[in-house]
């Protein structure tokens, strides 16, 4: 329990993800979503400010503009603005992915040859004051860094801080250190942000919530998607910064050099392209239903995360859930941490580890069974929304004051006062 | 009313686009429709490439229909690309032909280069022409606009000094005590702070200098606060000056990087003195 009683949920809550929608498939937005309509079922006042748009490369503002009812939620949506090449948001990236010092100009040029939310900007800049608190997310996009300054002092941010280059940028430095406040979700996260930013705002590390299924069919997954043979499960986008290419590297050493009777299903969008040889044993089954997906971790061996730039990894709570244990990879800690804490699988630092780790489970499946178990028992005992929620508006509460007008007289008066 | 604003605008770190944000606000607050333009992408509406020279005011040409007001934050610095007098003459001239589009003009004068244009008769002429053409010329201080008439002889009706401070928001809503412990400054200390960008008509150097006679005072510091505008050898070379003259001295501090609204409010909370030792303003 949060401790939070009717009576503190005062003042309207503002969520700020850049895309919303049931269809968006973002860590952070469909976090930033749960996190709306929990806080608003538990008594809060909540609207989402987004934009029009859906689609994470288009950016095509394929929603009316305007507020209305989506799913329960007050939805108030401002156009997206992609009004520039991103040239030079590329060459600049590309410069900062190589390790080179960018001036703040160029830090600054970089942000805004990108998707921008004018009108957003501006519907903040005249009734900020009309929110108790702003929750923006993740720190990496325009309308966090840009907008979360308009207010800064009601502005909180659902971090995901990544060990990536963008998070070294100095432009980022007010946005970690001048809000009211920084939601965190695993203590290496909370490391990180110590190690890049000293002087943090205040921040809390609050987890995040996973979604408990009530049943998996495991087979039912094999026998839909035709699918036989012990596999091992990827879910989440196939391109190089969430290691895709390393795992179907690292997958075709550990099945060639050790002989393993093993397939790679994978889940999601991005070019599969899988290296020769191993056309058959790599499975692309695109987007799944939530059921199907969930069936298809309690189909697996186990789950892989060859992502460094997690802030929590979802995906691997799911696989816990499922009662499925995690191969992940040891670089970038988070994962690491997850796996080390819970004891809910291994972690690897090269393609003969992940092969090993591969050969242990193939060999031992009751300890594939256990590791899972225990992975389970780790993420129903932490990230389960109401123990998130419980954390969030508590941090709210102390983080942001209500608005004056709106508390009730006896709200603070001492008996002598009534 | 229709109002199109020019003026760089945040998240671009300047105090003029900050300023502007404000007045912005202020303005749709008043009910008008205000249209934000920005030299470069930013929270602002649209977006013109000024470096463009004569060609962008073309451009402006077309902008600026169905306006009724044409607001200008001005400095020569987002205008004009090079030094060239007959480059900004044609400049001011385009200009000119812009004004003539709009019911009513409106300029803020920031920083003006008022050497330059009294030195140079072709320039003059074509700044006046320009100026002439607007309604209300702002500036923000008696000196300034004398400076600038001077410079400009516009008729002395159309200029106003600007009631500072109307539209400011403070950006911060910590106590001075948390201020200053989330800036590891101690709270007896006394806390002299030079603030902005770090160039060198600011005169921060003058400040360390001058904070280095002041004898044993062990409380006291000075803290220099900014970044550059550009990273062009000038501006780099006058930083590093400062971090030469602030390392002599343990009580003098350099913070040279990114400083927000909210921060740049922080450090104000957090000091005694603000000391303006500016060579020009």
């Amino acid at each position: 329990m949060s401790g939070i009683t009717p009576d503190q949920r005062i003042g309207r809550l503002g969520i700020v993800p850049a895309r919303f929608g049931p269809k968006i498939v973002g860590g952070a937005e469909i976090v930033l979503r749960h996190i709306a309509e929990g806080l608003q079922g538990r008594g809060w006042d909540v609207e989402i400010l987004t934009t029009a748009a859906t689609d994470y490369f288009a950016w095509e503002n394929d929603q009316p503009v305007g507020v209305r009812e989506e799913d329960g939620l007050t939805v108030r949506r401002f156009e997206a603005v992609k009004s520039t090449p991103g040239t030079e948001r590329s060459v600049l990236g590309h410069r900062m992915l190589a390790g080179d010092r960018l001036s703040l100009t160029e830090q600054e040029r970089w942000m805004n040859d990108d998707v921008r939310v004018p009108d957003l900007y501006h519907h903040l800049l005249l009734h900020a004051s009309e929110y108790r608190a702003l929750v923006f997310g993740p720190y990496l996009f325009w309308p966090s860094y840009a907008c979360s300054q308009v207010a800064p002092d009601r502005s909180l941010l659902w971090t995901c801080l990544h060990d990536e280059a963008a998070a070294y940028q100095d432009i980022y430095k007010p946005l970690l250190s001048g809000v009211a406040g920084l939601f965190l979700q695993t203590e290496p996260e909370h490391e990180l942000a110590h190690a890049i930013h000293p002087q943090l705002a205040p921040h809390a590390v609050v987890g995040c919530g996973v979604e408990v299924p009530e049943s998996y069919d495991p087979e039912g997954f094999r026998q839909k998607y035709g699918i036989t043979g012990p596999y091992v499960l990827y879910a989440g986008r196939r391109e190089g910064a969430k290691g895709w290419d390393e795992l179907m590297s690292h997958f075709a050493h550990a099945v060639l050099t050790r002989g393993l009777d093993l397939r790679l299903v994978t889940m999601g969008a991005g070019e599969v392209r899988p290296p020769a040889g191993l056309e058959d044993r790599i499975i692309d089954v695109g987007f799944l239903p939530d059921e199907d997906r969930d069936d298809a971790y309690a189909g697996a061996l186990a789950y892989v995360q060859p992502s460094r730039y997690e802030a929590f990894s979802r995906t691997i709570m799911e696989s816990w859930l499922a009662g499925r244990p995690v191969v992940g990879i040891a670089e970038g800690g988070v994962v690491r941490h997850h796996v080390q804490t819970s004891e809910g699988g291994f972690v690897y630092d090269d393609a003969d580890e992940f092969a090993e780790a591969l050969a242990v489970l193939v060999k031992h499946p009751h300890l594939a069974d256990e590791m899972g178990a225990r992975g389970r028992d780790y993420v129903l005992q932490r990230y389960q929304w109401d123990i998130v929620l419980d954390g969030i508006e508590r941090n709210i509460v102390e983080w942001t004051p209500a608005p004056a007008d709106l508390v009730p007289a006896t709200v603070g008066q001492s008996e002598g006062d009534l | 009313m229709r109002i199109l604003m020019v003026s760089p605008y945040p998240p671009q770190r300047d105090g003029i686009a900050n300023y502007t944000a404000q007045s912005v606000a202020a303005l749709m607050r008043e009910g008008h429709e205000v249209v934000v333009l920005s030299p470069q992408p930013s929270a602002a509406h649209q977006h013109l490439d000024f470096m463009a020279g004569p060609r962008a005011w073309a451009a402006m040409s077309r902008r600026v229909r169905g306006f009724d007001k044409l607001v200008i934050q001005w400095h020569p610095a987002f205008f004009y690309r090079n030094s060239s007098i007959s480059d900004r003459s044609a400049i001011d001239l385009a200009m000119a032909a812009v004004f003539r589009l709009v019911p009513q003009v409106e300029v803020w004068v920031h920083e003006y280069e008022y050497a330059e244009v009294t030195a140079s008769a072709t320039r003059r002429r074509a700044a006046k022409l320009a100026f002439s053409q607007v309604d209300r010329i702002v500036f923000h201080s008696e000196s300034e606009r004398d400076l600038f008439l001077a410079a400009v002889p516009v008729d002395p009706a159309r200029t106003v000094i600007s009631e500072h401070g109307h539209a400011f928001l403070p950006r911060t809503s910590m106590t001075r005590e948390q201020a200053r412990e989330s800036l590891g400054i101690a709270p007896d200390a006394f806390t002299f702070l030079c603030i902005g960008f770090i160039q060198r008509h600011k005169g921060f150097d003058r400040a360390v200098r001058a904070f280095g006679r002041l004898g044993p005072a062990p409380q006291a510091r000075l803290d220099v606060v900014g970044s550059t505008r550009l990273e062009e050898p000038e501006f780099l070379a006058y930083l590093n000056e400062l971090e030469w003259l602030t390392s002599s001295d343990p009580r003098t501090t350099l913070h040279a990087g990114y400083v927000s609204d909210e921060l740049f409010d922080r450090w104000i909370l957090a000091s005694d003195v603000v000391v303006l030792p500016y060579r020009e303003i």
